[in-house]
């Protein structure tokens, strides 16, 4: 997962950077919002697998439970 | 959206001026109580909030108002689901009224929200700060109607919201200024992405959460308004709505979100009037009869809100809230609010609510035909007001005379407690320091004068060795109009 996701994210950041607009206050920001979860989705759920992982690891070695998120 | 509960009773229902965006339903004010009336298009998402347990989890963690479902107030409508009766919020109050750790608070709560709603299959559909207020000293959701079925595969609908209204504000505190909070006084629906892009430093992008969901948010709304086809911007479009937002993503996002709200800081540093109560100019004896007459004084009106003008700190305040009344402490330095609000929370204070005011330009009428978003004086009148140490900061500071502070304190309360400090005060000589005594009028004859003509003065107690005086007053009927 992660070593697909990376070079996607890579070619959002690149494209979304590299094509500064003008802001144009008449028109709904909401499409770009949108979007950009949908672009990001696969970095974001791959950090946040990393991250409960890692939680997990380290909950182990302090000899407790699971905590609650990872689902 | 927003649930008030302005004094004023109505007998006859009455639509809130801020309650007409959500289809869903709408707030209305009947006999002084606020109601939820609920359209029948939005049954499904209520009795999934009500039967899953997410409603009574949410309760339970103080996250969102409790409600009662009632028949009164109902109008006899086809579209008519139920009508609820929320718990009623002592003072509303707005994002750009909160100290930078209430607005940390508040994003925090509707994060921790919004992850719980995806425990229970839904999701939030708006995450505005004003949905936000502060009851018994936590951020509380007000609107009932803010949830809707989770669609796997759906990507948050309120997340443009969410950062307009939380996290760029915050991360504009954080990284510039604690001023600039002002700006959800001006930008109704939360600070612009791309303003906030423009005004943070470079070395936020760095972090992560600013990064995604600050910069590349802005860059993606300009990018997907206007020419994407230019771009390719259909096929990238295409493509990503095709893999859609796992819930997973979701959750990470939350989290993202929630982690990066956390690590935003501010320190408050010292200010001039922060450190008040440490620079005062009369004695430990002095300093120890003002409260007591304060106390004695709070101690003979009747229950009811008191409002604590120029609050500092929150010192007197807390002899108002200590004494069981509602008491919101108002100051125009956030460093004093933020430290009142850190006190709040280090004590569990239930009763007492520190925001930010400055009263020589309030709050004013916002939004659609300037009626969403309600001025102080709107907000009250207040059973108490309390304006200690003050008097003469807007008379010299700001030049307003006696007679239009008397007007405008007699338009927000009921009861005055009020302290006079005259031009022989070393306070006052402070502010006379460095310019031009143009105040003739400025006496404690002058003072009693012009007050008298709106409030009835009752109770004159000189505080001994400070030359400084304490009254309690009472609104003369009819006297709201300025002479």
């Amino acid at each position: 997962m992660i070593p697909r996701a990376i070079p996607f994210v890579a070619v959002t950041i690149l494209l979304l950077t590299a094509v500064p607009r003008p802001a144009l206050a008449y028109i709904d920001p909401g499409a770009g919002s949108y979007m950009l979860q949908l672009l990001l989705a696969g970095a974001i759920s791959a950090l946040f697998a990393v991250k409960v992982f890692w939680g997990k690891i380290k909950d182990f070695f302090k000899g407790q439970p699971g905590k609650k998120g990872d689902n | 959206m927003t649930a008030v509960s302005p004094p004023q009773a109505s007998a006859r229902a009455t639509s809130l001026a801020a309650s007409f965006r959500d289809p869903s339903g709408f707030v209305f004010l009947k006999d002084g109580r606020v109601y939820r009336w609920i359209h029948a298009s939005y049954t499904d998402n209520y009795r999934h909030l009500m039967d899953s347990g997410l409603y009574d989890e949410l309760v339970k963690r103080q996250l969102l108002i409790p409600h009662e479902e009632t028949e009164s107030g109902t109008r006899d409508s086809p579209d008519h689901y139920s009508t609820i009766l929320p718990e009623q919020i002592p003072f509303v109050s707005y994002p750009y009224e909160w100290c930078f750790s209430q607005l940390k608070a508040a994003a925090a709560a509707t994060l921790e929200i919004q992850n719980t709603c995806l425990e229970y299959g839904m999701s939030l559909k708006d995450a505005g700060a004003y949905n936000i207020q502060f009851i018994r000293g936590k951020p509380v959701l007000i609107d009932t109607l803010s949830f809707d079925r989770y669609v796997e595969g759906h990507p948050w609908v309120a997340y443009r919201q969410f950062c307009q209204h939380f996290l760029a504000p915050l991360a504009l505190i954080s990284y510039k200024d604690v001023r600039v909070n002002q700006i959800s006084r001006s930008f109704i629906d939360g600070c612009p992405l791309d303003l906030a892009a423009t005004l943070l430093p470079l070395r936020t992008w760095s972090r992560l959460s600013l990064l995604f969901h600050i910069h590349l948010h802005a860059r993606s709304q300009s990018y997907f308004s206007a020419g994407v086809e230019r771009h390719g911007g259909d096929a990238t479009r295409e493509g990503a709505s095709r893999r859609g937002m796992s819930r997973r993503a979701l959750l990470g996002l939350v989290d993202q979100l929630l982690t990066g709200v956390r690590k935003l800081k501010w320190k408050p540093p010292g200010t001039e009037w922060a450190d008040y109560y440490g620079e005062t100019n009369y004695s430990d004896n002095a300093f120890e009869q003002k409260q007591e007459i304060v106390r004695r004084l709070l101690e003979g009106t009747g229950p009811g809100t008191v409002w604590d003008l120029g609050a500092n700190t929150g010192l007197f305040s807390r002899i108002a809230s200590g004494l069981g009344h509602q008491t919101v402490a108002f100051d125009m330095d956030p460093v004093a609010v933020e430290r009142n609000y850190l006190e709040c929370l280090r004590t569990d204070e239930s009763r007492l609510l520190p925001l930010i005011m400055d009263l020589s330009n309030p709050s004013p009428n916002t939004g659609w035909e300037n009626r969403e978003r309600m001025t102080l004086a709107e907000r009250g009148p207040a059973n108490t007001v309390m304006a200690l140490a003050l008097v003469h900061h807007l008379a010299i500071s700001n030049n307003v005379p006696f007679n239009r502070i008397a007007g405008f304190f007699s338009r927000l309360c009921t009861r005055l407690i009020i302290e006079f400090v005259p031009k022989s005060d070393s306070q006052v000589q402070r502010l006379l320091a460095a310019r031009e005594d143009v105040f003739p009028a400025y006496t404690r004859d002058d003072f009693e004068k012009e007050f008298s003509r709106y409030f009835l003065i009752e109770q004159t107690v000189p505080l001994s060795e400070s030359g400084r005086v304490i009254y309690s007053m009472t609104v003369k009927q009819g006297s709201s109009q300025p002479t």
